[in-house]
């Protein structure tokens, strides 16, 4: 038996969940499936949203899955300067389990079905229509739709099956390990960054604060930089040297595209979200209110298409423009940033930071994610020239 | 015959070797990975791995 459905959403974290809602808000039949047994566990991430004022436009801020209000970011260059930038309810730090959990219940409560522990297997196109396999409990279902959403994440398959290459090489992710560890003392508030090829090559190493004396402490590297070591080796250096009294509580990792954004997001009956489409910022790596933006932005178009009764590829490259325009031309240029930055030394790295602290005090935080401030950091970053030729 | 291990006590299943992996032979479901006969043993998950769960074995 085949069941129907307008679209099929693949995955239930925030992309998928609000992509969901969004198109069961408008009318649209949706099937929103997650292989997982759980939505929002394991945790993969650091968990920095934000603002609240963005978050209220997919959800009710609900204190219950807020641990933490940021205000403020510490960034340490290798050679220790601290910079300090005052951004007062820039994000805030979210209970993941929690929060996937609530956005899921919120596509659910607009409308649309979910199934967990159910697993996309592939897709098929018939007649202008999509038909995705799915796997639930050991059993085999067909369900037929016009669009399949793919907001599968970093480990995703539905770009590939439905034609658009999203493998990327090892420049274009990071390679990820958290732990949350108790008895931490630290500000509150304030999210701190180190960095340098010691700690952290070609990435950064995180310390957020979490609130009861506990932070999730992680790093992220590149795999194309971090010679004979791994992410945990570089995690365990960290904490062994600073924190060798605290105790982990969890322990997340994962993969993260740093790449930039994909060429297209769509091919015909197929819209990629999230981290399945590459839309994590290439300097930040942060990717959820990324996913959630694109997830609503995706959803408007797929249900503009349905309307029109063409959901081609040419139809639904509306929604490449509308990334391109929100995000996608700036992460082009975060990603030609990350792409020089892999190939810094520490004291380039020490220098860029004196550059960076002097850039960054007066500006607002609409100022400092344009286009406008990459093209003032690569102008003041001119003693770099000779790296540049690796910049396409 | 040469092959990638998959060290299920070091794996945290985090899918991340899934995207580097272009010869799309690596799944994940839940605590379960595996790598089919498509894989190439082109390496590239081997060194992303966070926690160096996988290898390469000959046996």
């Amino acid at each position: 038996m085949t069941e129907q459905y307008d679209v099929v959403v693949v995955g239930a974290g925030p992309g998928g969940s609000v992509t969901a809602k969004t198109l069961a808000a408008r009318g649209v039949s949706v099937l929103l499936v997650e292989k997982r047994q759980e939505i929002g566990a394991a945790l993969r991430c650091a968990e920095v949203v934000g603002p609240r004022p963005e978050i209220r436009r997919f959800i009710e801020v609900d204190e219950g899955w807020v641990l933490q209000d940021i205000d403020e970011l510490w960034l340490f260059p290798p050679g220790g300067q601290k910079i300090e930038k005052r951004l007062p309810g820039c994000g805030v730090l979210v209970d993941r389990k929690r929060f996937d959990k609530a956005l899921a219940i919120a596509a659910a409560d607009a409308g649309a079905r979910v199934w967990t522990k159910t697993r996309a297997t592939g897709l098929t196109r018939e007649d202008g229509r999509v038909v995705v396999t799915l796997r639930h409990l050991g059993t085999d279902r067909r369900v037929a739709a016009r669009v399949v959403v793919g907001a599968d994440g970093v480990e995703s398959l539905v770009g590939r099956w439905g034609g658009i290459e999203t493998a990327l090489g090892l420049t274009g992710v990071f390679s990820a390990v958290q732990y949350h560890l108790t008895g931490i003392d630290g500000p509150s508030g304030v999210l701190q960054f180190f960095f340098g090829n010691e700690v952290a090559p070609g990435g950064y190493l995180w310390v957020f604060p979490k609130g009861d004396r506990t932070a999730n402490v992680g790093v992220c590297v590149s795999p194309a930089c971090q010679k004979d070591r791994r992410a945990l080796d570089y995690l365990n250096a960290f904490v062994a040297a600073r924190y060798p009294e605290a105790s982990s509580v969890e322990m997340a990792m994962g993969g993260i595209p740093i790449a930039g954004p994909l060429k297209s997001l769509v091919a015909d009956n197929v819209v990629l979200v999230g981290d399945a489409g590459h839309q994590t910022n290439p300097l930040s790596a942060g990717g959820i209110m990324n996913a959630m933006v694109a997830g609503a932005m995706a959803a408007e178009v797929i249900a503009d298409a349905l309307a029109r009764r063409d959901v081609s590829k040419e139809s639904l490259s509306a929604y490449d423009q509308r990334w391109r325009e929100t995000a996608g031309n700036l992460y082009r240029w975060h990603a030609r940033l990350r792409r020089l930055y892999l190939k810094l030394s520490d004291r380039d790295l020490d220098r860029l930071g004196e550059v960076l602290a002097a850039l960054i005090r007066d500006r607002q935080p609409d100022d400092l994610y344009s286009i406008e401030f990459v093209a003032t950091l690569l102008r003041s970053m001119a003693w770099m020239l000779p790296k540049f030729r690796f910049l396409r | 015959m040469p092959h990638i291990d998959i060290d299920p006590e070091k794996c945290g299943y985090c899918g991340g070797c899934v995207i580097v992996c272009h010869d799309d032979a690596i799944d994940l479901l839940e605590v379960t990975l595996t790598i089919s006969d498509a894989c190439t043993l082109c390496n590239a998950c081997i060194v992303f791995c966070p926690v160096g769960a996988l290898e390469m074995a000959d046996d």
